[in-house]
């Protein structure tokens, strides 16, 4: 995951995220309130929730070895 | 004897005393004098004693007196009269300028020469309006005032005349009438009474008119496509209209309520709703359910699935203070004008927190 931080006039700090260098095609924007130390603050949420929303988009992890359907993982 | 050839005058003392030489009496003779001044003799330049008379000198003493008593005699004018002098000049003065613009006017004015004034008066004189002739004229004018009222009030009977037109010719007549168009009014009638007759109402015009317009009595004619009389293409309009009167009736009043669809509003989802989860902390950011805020969108729905905190919406400057909360397990719904991007900001009051989020 890439990202990059641009500081608008208005008080506000547009957060670009890319997920291409994973090979997903997965672009996100959003605007958040506040300087370049808030935003980068956010990036992790905004992170999981485009992995979150976008889960089909992403390879499935694989399972442990010799882990069977119904079992619990300790 | 000249003077060198006589001895001067001397005093006691034998000394010489002021003396002068007298050519007349060819002696010395001492100098008189009064008042510690010697005698003098004034000489004018003729070389000859200046004349004294009465004791004075002779300085043309006469003519002098004579001017000053000619002069004294004289009446001068005062400063007084010499005032009221100009002052007269002045008046005149005016008085001769009035005249001046008078006269320029005058020149002006085309006067009658004398040859024609002299031409008029010949004539008056050749042709004099004695008292007969006006009399006789004056008897004249009687008479025809008598006649003319004779003429008006009746009593003498109206005097021929004889009407002319505006090119100088007698009005004609036609039948002891005046011709006042004849010609024209009876074509002008002839054509009339023809229009009359061509275009009156017959019996076949009035069948024809009755079969167009139909009997009361005709079947209604409904079919907008079919032919009918007048009558019965009314009574079919007529029945179509009682039947829409009735379905706006059942309308109205709910018994055959009408099934309407209604397009254009933002009431109806016209594309694919995008749903996802946003984490909301305690940085303000905008909130989406995609990757980023759906173009276009009419409606956005946010629900806190926090269960025990809850959050705040706003434009870009809210905080946890003045923006909007929203309870836990609440939602809310925002609808906007497709046209306008409108972002809205969510924070959270406390702990980072989960919201769903849907976009139309």
């Amino acid at each position: 995951m890439t990202y990059e931080i641009i500081k608008n006039i208005d008080g506000t700090t547009t957060l670009h995220m890319s997920f291409i260098d994973e090979n997903v095609d997965l672009q996100g924007e959003i605007s958040i309130k506040g300087g370049v130390e808030d935003a980068t603050s956010y990036v992790p949420f905004f992170e999981n929730d485009l992995r979150c929303n976008f889960a089909d988009k992403f390879p499935a992890p694989e399972m442990p070895e010799g882990f069977e359907e119904g079992e619990m993982l300790e | 004897m000249a003077y060198n050839t006589k001895a001067i005058k001397t005093d006691v003392n034998a000394k010489p005393i002021p003396q002068y030489y007298n050519p007349t009496t060819d002696e010395y003779e001492a100098l008189q004098g009064a008042d510690g001044a010697a005698r003098q003799v004034l000489y004018g330049p003729d070389g000859q004693p200046v004349a004294t008379t009465e004791g004075k000198l002779a300085v043309r003493a006469e003519e002098i007196e004579t001017l000053l008593t000619a002069l004294k005699e004289k009446d001068f004018a005062t400063q007084a009269t010499l005032a009221t002098v100009l002052e007269r000049f002045q008046a005149v003065e005016a008085k001769i300028e009035a005249v001046r613009v008078l006269l320029d006017a005058l020149a002006g004015e085309d006067f009658a020469t004398q040859t024609t004034l002299a031409q008029i008066l010949a004539k008056m004189i050749a042709a004099p309006a004695t008292e007969a002739k006006q009399d006789s004229l004056a008897t004249l004018v009687g008479a025809i005032e008598d006649k003319l009222d004779g003429v008006i009030d009746g009593t003498t009977g109206a005097a021929r005349q004889v009407l002319y037109g505006p090119d100088g010719q007698p009005i004609s007549v036609a039948d002891n009438k005046l011709a006042v168009r004849a010609a024209e009014i009876e074509m002008a009638i002839a054509n009339l009474q023809t229009a009359l007759l061509d275009n009156q109402s017959t019996a076949a015009k009035q069948d024809a008119l009755a079969g167009l317009i139909g009997a009361l009595d005709a079947v209604a004619v409904s079919d907008p496509t079919a032919a009918g009389a007048v009558i019965a293409l009314l009574k079919g309009l007529l029945s179509r209209l009682q039947t829409l009167e009735g379905k706006i009736d059942g309308i109205t009043d709910g018994t055959a309520p009408a099934k309407t669809e209604l397009t254009g509003s933002i009431a109806t989802t016209i594309s694919s709703p995008v749903t996802g989860i946003k984490t909301v902390t305690a940085t303000a950011a905008e909130v989406f359910a995609g990757a980023t805020r759906k173009a276009n969108r009419r409606k956005l729905i946010i629900r806190n699935e926090s269960t025990a905190l809850r959050f705040r919406v706003g434009k870009s400057d809210v905080t946890q203070q003045n923006g909007f909360p929203v309870e836990p397990g609440a939602t809310i719904i925002f609808e906007f004008d497709p046209k306008t991007a409108v972002p809205i900001y969510a924070i959270s009051e406390g702990a980072a927190l989960k919201v769903g989020v849907c976009e139309e």
